[in-house]
């Protein structure tokens, strides 16, 4: 067997030189880099909770660089996905990204035991600015994050999508941990981690849209 | 089976490829078309089919030469491009409903693992009656000679598991021997 003549005509059409892609630890920093500027700018521009300084050290700056910690490598992983013969096993990828999801919700529930205050408006007023401040902070960050994913060659790109935007999500929840100053945890549940989700969502959908058109 | 100087090579003919090279290519195409002829005749039990996916694995080769890092060794990274081939053909034939007449498989040698089970013919047979998984992780490690840890990347499984497969796999290939399983 021979190459098909489709075949070599494609190659000698499109032969010029590559540059290997750097590794994904040296990719992520990318991400980290975008990541970082919006969070400061995001803090500059809306400041930090007003209760800030009556908290524990540990729950504020503490929780918010564990849960940046646990972003980046999310998106490490994703990144790692989107290399051939890289992948990440499927166990593993869920279980980071169910342990992700429950460290925010603990660092939700221990931010609401040492300083508990109750939102009355659940359905309106300052949930969904929550929600919208926490998706606007991980959308340049999950952009960011695909684009490095989409260039590389992922074989399962939801999974690549779902990590990525996972990362990207708890990322800016990190930001807005440090941010809102309700511990509410029905605030919690709906307005935070529902962002967290659909950030997720909208990376796996994403990542499976374009792993369909890429063919 | 590959030796660490064929993989060294193969390495070395990824590198020049990547800077552009037709006759790295070529190489590559030649060291590796037998080899992924055999892994993907697995998934679609049919010689024309299968070297048909070849030719599409290097369309797809080619456009992912850029995720290549030396000097990493090539052959899980060809592999899993391969595979995701097989299941994108084979996703897409399920789609339509095609079906394809199974072929006897075609010069494919049997490991000496296998060899005291049954004679070759009975041996590729009783392959073929294994679960899918743990099918290739036997091809992948006792017929094309990759070790664990390469056939945990072209799978996404830890090498742990990969072996556990292989093992799992390898005593039921046995058991179906013992008892005939045609």
């Amino acid at each position: 067997m021979n190459p098909t003549k489709d075949l070599l005509e494609y190659v000698e059409r499109d032969l010029e030189p590559v540059t290997p892609l750097p590794a994904s630890w040296r990719r992520m920093l990318n991400a980290l880099a975008v990541a970082v500027a919006i969070f400061l700018l995001a803090v500059l521009f809306f400041g930090l909770r007003p209760d800030l300084d009556s908290l524990p050290m540990w729950l504020t700056w503490g929780c918010a660089a564990a849960q940046l910690t646990v972003a980046t490598l999310l998106i490490r992983l994703g990144l790692r996905e989107s290399v051939p013969g890289q992948g990440v096993p499927m166990r593993s990828a869920l279980a980071a990204v169910i342990s992700s999801f429950v460290f925010q919700l603990a660092v939700g529930f221990l931010t609401w035991r040492v300083d508990p205050t109750t939102s009355t408006d659940l359905a309106a007023g300052v949930g969904p600015v929550c929600m919208r401040h926490e998706l606007l902070l991980a959308a340049p960050v999950l952009a960011i994050t695909l684009l490095m994913i989409f260039r590389a060659f992922p074989l399962r790109s939801w999974m690549a999508g779902l990590l990525g935007g996972v990362g990207s999500a708890i990322a800016a929840d990190a930001v807005t941990h440090l941010q809102c100053p309700i511990s509410d945890l029905r605030h919690l549940l709906i307005w935070h981690s529902g962002a967290i989700i659909l950030v997720a969502i909208a990376g796996a959908a994403l990542g499976f849209f374009w792993g369909r058109l890429r063919g | 089976m590959a030796t660490s100087s064929d993989e060294d090579a193969l390495v070395e003919l990824m590198t020049r490829y990547q800077q552009g090279s037709m006759d790295a290519f070529n190489g590559i195409f030649d060291a590796m078309k037998q080899p992924l002829q055999r892994y993907l005749w697995t998934f679609v039990r049919n010689q024309t089919v299968a070297e048909d996916l070849v030719q599409e694995t290097f369309f797809q080769v080619h456009r992912a030469r850029h995720t290549y890092t030396p000097p990493r060794p090539v052959r899980p990274w060809l592999y899993a491009i391969s595979r995701h081939v097989a299941l994108m053909h084979l996703r897409s034939t399920r789609r339509r409903k095609e079906s394809l007449a199974h072929e006897e498989l075609p010069d494919v040698p049997v490991p000496p693992e296998f060899e005291g089970l049954a004679d070759r013919e009975t041996v590729l047979k009783l392959l073929a009656k294994l679960p899918r998984n743990g099918q290739e992780v036997l091809i992948l490690h006792h017929l094309l000679g990759l070790s664990f840890q390469e056939v945990g990347s072209i799978l996404n499984l830890a090498p742990g598991t990969a072996k556990v497969r292989a093992h799992r796999a390898l005593k039921r290939l046995r058991s179906l021997a013992e008892k005939g399983g045609l």
